[in-house]
């Protein structure tokens, strides 16, 4: 899902780690953007249903499919410039070659290897 | 889309010129470079540039700030982005791409060594021939037979006892030359008849490997199990050249991007990475036992795991994040696969034998002044815990001038018979664990300072001796006789 406050787009078991040691986590649905710490209700699955034509995760895509970058997702700075460093930048295509034991994505002429912490930080958009 | 400024124009462009104007000094490449360099906060201009633009650098500064805040992304980002827009632009016109139908064979063999299921299994093959059959059966069995039976015990060592006999009279300086550990009989012995052939067929091996790309396909098929160790994939390099020289593989760490991950990486090749020439003499010394080499195998696994893990939960700092290039399969040129070897081996010669002369004469002097004497006592002892004949202090000692001398040593004394297997493994296990040799130990402390050096020294010297003696009891409490 994406945050209201700051447009970071998270997964929603990532949200759970932002809240840390918060006591009152038990019965409390809010999510915590691990990015901004805004909190937000989690999104009715209808909305979810509509907005398959939004952005995605690229580790949502299935092996040998392709889809078309459309952001970087991450506040760091040292993982940004890695992935700039591979050309994996919005506009580009990616190809997913495999998933385990690590992913490997065709881009270009070229293939990288990344792991899944660096995968997550690649938003694709659903229409090609 | 380039963001607009009010007057029209690209800021990015705009703020580019005004650096441009502001700066001064000739730095060698066009302003333009320059000024693309401050806004991306490139750390070693910015400093060049505030030291010699002193007047105009507050007023660069408040630009860079000033784009900056135009942005919501790091400039970095959105200069690569319009980088990319122009080489999309160059190429869009310039190049025609037919993509190919099908997987080329190439493609398809690269897709079975980097899926798991086929990858792993290949990888056995590669360490098995490429390792334990060329390195360790041709280079350390056939090779070092043949150098040390047929040209030095039959010819060379004969004719320097008889010639050394003759020109010197005392017995204590001829033993510096030709006695049992002599700088010729077992300095020189060693270095040729045993190391030399050991190690160039791995550097032969290894360059074909490297030669052929699958170094970063072993690097992410291990990925997410050196993870768990606080390395990456990257660490496969350093980790296999380790089983090469050690002390090269510590220089090589210098790769890995993060301090903790070269501690981690350090500990381990000092502690569980055997050399080749430690492997080729281990491995031939378990060559009558199979189970024996598994056994081996399996503790030296289990310790580097285990080490591994502790320490990656020990150190501070963030779990690292593992990305690399896959380049296309190549088939390697004999020509290159030979000129890597001739310089690595050169390289290493050039850095062991000294140490090899200088480790006889240390050995000469220590038994000389009997220092050598109360070491050897000393080491008995642990020695004798982990259920091993006072014979095998003496190898122990000479691990540490050499690794392999070590496991020389060990050779003799099997040679001589007065190993059980049981003896065996445990001593091949404990050797192999036990401190680095000097070189390793002086780089050690060379790349990661005096007290990190000798902490991971002093630490592997009981640690090792405790695995020895743990496999030992176990022996002998669950009564395995190998």
């Amino acid at each position: 899902m994406k945050c209201s406050l700051c447009g970071f787009v998270f997964k929603e078991d990532q949200a759970q780690a932002a809240c840390g040691n918060c006591p009152l986590m038990k019965g409390c649905k809010l999510l915590k953007c691990p990015n901004c710490g805004f909190e937000t209700p989690p999104e009715p699955k209808w909305e979810k249903h509509l907005k398959k034509e939004g952005e995605f995760v690229m580790t949502d895509l299935n092996v040998n499919q392709s889809g078309k970058i459309c952001r970087i997702n991450t506040s760091d700075r040292k993982k940004l410039n890695k992935i700039m460093a591979m050309g994996i930048l919005p506009g580009m295509t990616v190809t997913l070659i495999q998933k385990f034991p690590s992913y490997v994505v065709q881009i270009g002429q070229s293939q990288f290897a990344i792991d899944k912490k660096l995968a997550e930080c690649i938003l694709l958009g659903r229409s090609l | 889309m380039p963001e607009e400024f009010e007057g029209g124009g690209d800021i990015l462009e705009i703020s580019l010129e005004k650096i441009e104007s502001l700066l001064e000094a000739d730095y060698g490449i066009s302003g333009r470079s320059i000024g693309l360099l401050l806004l991306q906060e490139d750390e070693e201009i910015t400093a060049l540039v505030k030291s010699r633009e002193p007047e105009n650098y507050k007023l660069i500064a408040e630009i860079v700030d000033h784009t900056k805040e135009h942005y919501h992304e790091p400039l970095s980002y959105i200069i690569s982005l319009r980088r990319q827009e122009e080489t999309n632009n160059i190429l869009d016109r310039a190049l025609e791409y037919q993509p190919a139908i099908g997987l080329s064979l190439r493609e398809k063999l690269s897709r079975i060594m980097i899926s798991s299921l086929t990858g792993i299994p290949i990888l056995l093959v590669i360490l098995y021939y490429g390792i334990y059959k060329f390195v360790g059966k041709f280079g350390a069995g056939v090779l070092v037979d043949f150098i040390e039976k047929n040209i030095f015990e039959k010819n060379i060592n004969p004719w320097v006892n008889q010639v050394f006999t003759s020109i010197i009279p005392w017995h204590l300086l001829r033993e510096l030359f030709v006695g049992e550990y002599g700088m010729i009989t077992l300095g020189v012995r060693y270095a040729v008849a045993l190391i030399f052939p050991i190690v160039t067929t791995f550097f032969i091996a290894f360059a074909i490997i490297e030669d052929t790309g699958y170094l970063p396909r072993l690097a992410l098929l291990i990925d997410r199990v050196f993870k768990k160790i606080g390395l990456t994939g990257r660490a496969v390099i350093p980790m296999v050249l380790g089983l090469g020289c050690s002390t090269m593989a510590t220089m090589v760490t210098r790769t890995l991007p993060t301090k903790r991950e070269r501690i981690i990486a350090t500990i381990l090749l000092a502690l569980a990475i055997p050399c080749s020439a430690q492997l080729g003499v281990i491995l031939s010394l378990l060559a009558g036992t199979s189970i024996g080499l598994w056994i081996w195998a399996g503790v030296v696994g289990l310790v580097f795991l285990f080490i591994g893990f502790l320490s990656s939960k020990v150190l501070p700092g963030d779990s690292p994040s593992f990305y690399m290039e896959i380049p296309p399969l190549r088939l390697p040129k004999l020509f290159n696969v030979f000129i890597k070897t001739y310089s690595r081996v050169k390289w290493y010669f050039a850095e062991i034998f000294p140490m090899f002369i200088l480790a006889s004469i240390m050995i000469w002097i220590g038994q000389l002044t009997g220092l050598f004497t109360i070491f050897i006592r000393v080491l008995e002892y642990p020695v004798r815990w982990i259920g091993l004949p006072d014979k095998a202090a003496v190898a122990f000692l000479f691990g540490f001038f050499r690794r392999d001398y070590g496991a020389g040593g060990l050779y003799d004394i099997k040679e001589a018979g007065l190993f059980s297997t049981n003896q065996l493994v445990v001593a091949c296990v404990t050797l192999t664990l036990f401190l680095p040799c000097i070189a390793q130990f002086l780089m050690n402390v060379k790349e990661r300072g005096w007290k990190t050096g000798v902490a991971i020294s002093v630490f592997i010297l009981f640690f090792s001796f405790f695995v020895g003696f743990l496999l030992n009891s176990i022996f002998s409490i669950l009564g395995v006789s190998l």
